[in-house]
């Protein structure tokens, strides 16, 4: 058993990490700057929500709602994972020849799973939770870190088996691609439906500190009625609310069986429905095949394009094609601005309880440099959840050999790949330059401002090709994990964090707005010049890691 | 014509997978590529294709460097790589569609070449699926069928048998001699002597990156102790080699 899960966990491992040690040494560096300033984040947020609650005694209510929020989004973090891994994984084929009973093969594949939860986890919980048990005593840690090492693994085997289910029902399908998408349309809506009536009724809020007081007070409400229904959530709860009693030490065992049982009947049941769903995926490996029927080319099949065109129509449809890169490449990126936009407004909303107008402080931070500078830091942020043309080469895979021999030339090829994650980043940046000219109502600015996204976005795009061209990932085994353990996105978060520090330092040198959008856009187009002539003349350094 | 001058190759300093190799193709000859596994065959192809910068030496294709005017040497030829990986989210029809776009090939001259290979490869009705659900072989026809859409005046397929049916394999061969036989080029790497036998004009052996022989199969034969046939040939001359190393 122990063989078989080492074996999963290696085979699931990315293919693009670092090779010598200097690379090493520059991705162990950029992740801790990353992952440092995510947490410098978390943990201010945290503090100063921690600190809030204090003040109205209600500090409990921070901890019920980061586990009611965690638990959601280990849920819809966990289907993919679980479908990809259980189901669509390029090993399954070799595992179900091999004499290993389904559920050894099953838990093998969900403590996989389990494992690269934690790391998320670590991002989402642990840096709360560490100053949420600054105000407590020491023992709080110690049921902290049983409770967050318990946490994920029901939500896990919960949607394992919830996907069992559907494969099994669903087998029949002879397309993966439309399972996928069926399966990420339900939990969205799942979820949505969960969230619809859970929703908060602003309607029926009055502008004072206490009607937001009863807001939280109703949002624990919510988390605790919710513990009514999860069984597995109560326990949770009463563990960090009673730690220093015997009753947290009780809810801590209530919660360990009852993670133990939950798993071991999810687990029995999967293990007598998988190889069904399992070997349904695998017969129909003929994804999406129609039935053979007898076809009349006409010269209609036929119409000729311009080859440029052409090759950008071959790019658009295989990101389209495959539900994770359409969700990861087109929905996601798209959804996002929306997403911040809505909670924007909603915190506008809720400021008003306090007296406080938060429209009219981002107009007034608008009218200096510094708040010009987060204003355009927001969209580098956007512009970095685009993951088009990170993956520009290594979503090809082997193929990607085609650029290397077809007559066109290989700068012109880089121009085609980088085009639709340009596209796709104009939408948060149009969305953005309308809500700042909604702000400012500042004609040039606006201009500027537009022309300052534009010129960022497509010098980003360019250098996030850039560096899946130095570092491609060809032998990936599923888009999934190509997607989820491509290590080139640290490169990106590296990049974005020096363009920001790039636009603190003009604004350092230009204190007045039109001087330092004026200057910002010289540097952008200065360095999209460069960037356009080092490609046009090293395109056979950049291409020489594609074989 | 192809001609492959001096080409060396190394992916570790120091370390040659090709070692100055020369070859010369010519106009109406089918050539036969071969040697045993990690011999340098498909390096040498990858390296004639643009796939692989070349390290020493050139590659040219009636008359133009790979090296200096790579746009119209690849115009030139058509390549089938020994995997058959390609575009697995479109369907073979739009693939078909992309490369007739990209070589530039009339609408009216695709239906025509389609319509024919299509049926002679016996996929066409599987032209409207995605090519994700293709069997190896069923992608390898597609290959060439995409290969012949342009019908370049240089072929060069790499091990272009592996999957193929007899009854495609036939076919293919036959379209090879045919190309050949009105002034092409054919070079083509294989692993199976009775076919480079059966098809080749010259063959060249291939062994640690350097050329061991070149010339027809009758003069393998008669130069490695008179062999009877082309496999009793092959394995004499790596014994020979494997003696001379030893010395």
């Amino acid at each position: 058993m122990l063989q078989l899960i080492k074996l999963v966990i290696k085979n699931s491992k990315a293919g693009n990490g670092p090779k010598d040690m200097k690379e090493r040494i520059l991705r162990i560096l950029s992740f801790i700057i990353v992952f440092g300033s995510l947490s410098y984040v978390m943990y201010t947020a945290s503090a100063i929500v921690v600190h809030q609650l204090m003040v109205i005694k209600q500090s409990k209510i921070f901890i019920n709602i980061l586990l009611l929020m965690n638990y959601f989004i280990l849920f819809a973090e966990s289907i993919f994972e679980t479908i990809n891994s259980l189901y669509f994984s390029k090993d399954l084929k070799q595992f179900l020849t091999m004499p290993i009973k389904p559920w050894k093969l099953i838990l093998a594949k969900i403590i996989n799973i389990i494992k690269s939860e934690y790391m998320m986890e670590m991002l989402m919980l642990f840096i709360p939770i560490l100053v949420y048990g600054h105000f407590k005593y020491w023992t709080f840690y110690i049921y902290a870190i049983i409770v967050l090492l318990l946490l994920p693994i029901v939500p896990i085997f919960l949607t394992a088996l919830i996907v069992s289910i559907i494969m099994r029902v669903t087998h029949k399908i002879k397309n993966k691609n439309k399972v996928l998408y069926i399966v990420a349309i339900l939990t969205i809506i799942a979820i949505s439906l969960i969230g619809n009536n859970y929703k908060f009724d602003f309607a029926t809020i009055n502008y004072r500190v206490v009607d937001f007081t009863n807001m939280l007070l109703r949002t624990n409400g919510m988390a605790e009625e919710l513990a009514e229904q999860f069984v597995i959530l109560k326990p949770i709860m009463n563990i960090f609310s009673n730690y220093l009693e015997i009753e947290g030490l009780l809810n801590l065992l209530l919660f360990f069986g009852e993670t133990i049982g939950i798993s071991a009947i999810c687990l029995f049941i999967i293990s007598k429905i998988y190889l069904k769903g399992a070997i349904g995926t695998i017969v129909s490996d003929g994804q999406g095949s129609k039935t053979n029927k007898k076809i009349r080319l006409t010269l209609k099949d036929f119409k000729k394009k311009n080859k440029y065109l052409t090759y950008l129509d071959k790019e658009i449809k295989t990101l389209i094609r495959a539900p994770i890169f359409a969700i990861q490449c087109i929905i996601m990126p798209t959804l996002y601005p929306i997403i911040v936009y809505i909670i924007i407004m909603g915190f506008a909303y809720f400021s008003r309880f306090f007296d406080y107008d938060l429209l009219g402080e981002i107009n007034n931070r608008f009218n200096n440099v510094r708040g010009l500078i987060v204003f355009i830091g927001i969209a580098q942020v956007f512009f970095m959840m685009n993951f088009t043309s990170i993956i520009a080469v290594s979503r090809d895979g082997f193929n990607s050999k085609f650029m290397k021999f077809v007559p066109i030339s290989l700068y012109k090829q880089f121009i085609v790949k980088s085009i639709p994650g340009i596209v796709l980043n104009t939408i948060p940046a149009i969305l953005m330059t309308i809500f700042f000219f909604s702000m400012t109502h500042n004609h040039l600015n606006t201009i500027l401002i537009l022309i300052i996204l534009m010129l960022s976005n497509i010098l980003g795009e360019k250098l996030k090709i850039i560096i899946d061209l130095l570092k491609p990932w060809m032998d990936w085994k599923t888009e999934y994990t190509m997607m989820k353990q491509n290590t080139n996105v640290f490169y990106e978060l590296f990049y974005t964090m020096s363009i920001l520090g790039l636009f603190f330092l003009l604004g350092m040198i230009a204190s007045n707005i039109i001087l330092f959008l004026a200057l910002v856009i010289s540097v952008l187009l200065i360095a999209n010049i460069v960037i356009n002539i080092f490609i046009y003349k090293k395109s056979r350094y950049l291409f020489s890691k594609i074989f | 014509m192809i001609e492959i001058k001096n080409v060396s190759e190394s992916y570790v300093r120091n370390k040659k997978v090709i070692d100055n190799i020369s070859l010369k193709i010519n106009d109406g000859e089918v050539f036969g590529f071969i040697g045993p596994n990690g011999a340098g065959k498909t390096t040498t192809i990858e390296m004639m294709t643009g796939v692989l910068d070349i390290d020493e030496g050139d590659i040219i294709f009636d008359g133009n460097s790979i090296i200096k005017d790579p746009m119209k040497c690849k115009k030139s030829f058509a390549y089938i790589p020994d995997t058959p990986d390609t575009f697995d989210k479109i369907t073979a029809i739009e693939y078909l569609n992309f490369i007739g776009d990209i070589y530039g090939v009339s609408s009216e001259k695709r239906l025509s070449i389609i319509n024919n290979l299509a049926e002679e490869f016996n996929i066409q009705d599987s032209l409207e699926n995605k090519i994700q659900s293709f069997s190896h072989g069923m992608k390898q026809k597609l290959l060439i069928i995409s290969a012949l859409l342009h019908n370049p005046k240089n072929w060069i397929l790499d091990e272009p048998m592996t999957g193929l049916d007899p009854q495609a394999a036939f076919l293919l061969k036959k379209k090879m001699k045919e190309h050949a036989k009105k002034g092409n080029t054919v070079f083509f790497s294989t692993h199976v002597l009775e076919v480079a036998e059966e098809m080749c004009d010259r063959i060249a052996i291939i062994d640690g990156g350097k050329i061991k022989f070149t010339g027809t199969c009758e003069e393998l034969k008669n130069k490695s102790k008179n062999s009877k046939s082309l496999e009793e040939a092959f394995i004499n001359l790596f014994e020979d080699t494997q003696k001379e190393k030893k010395d």
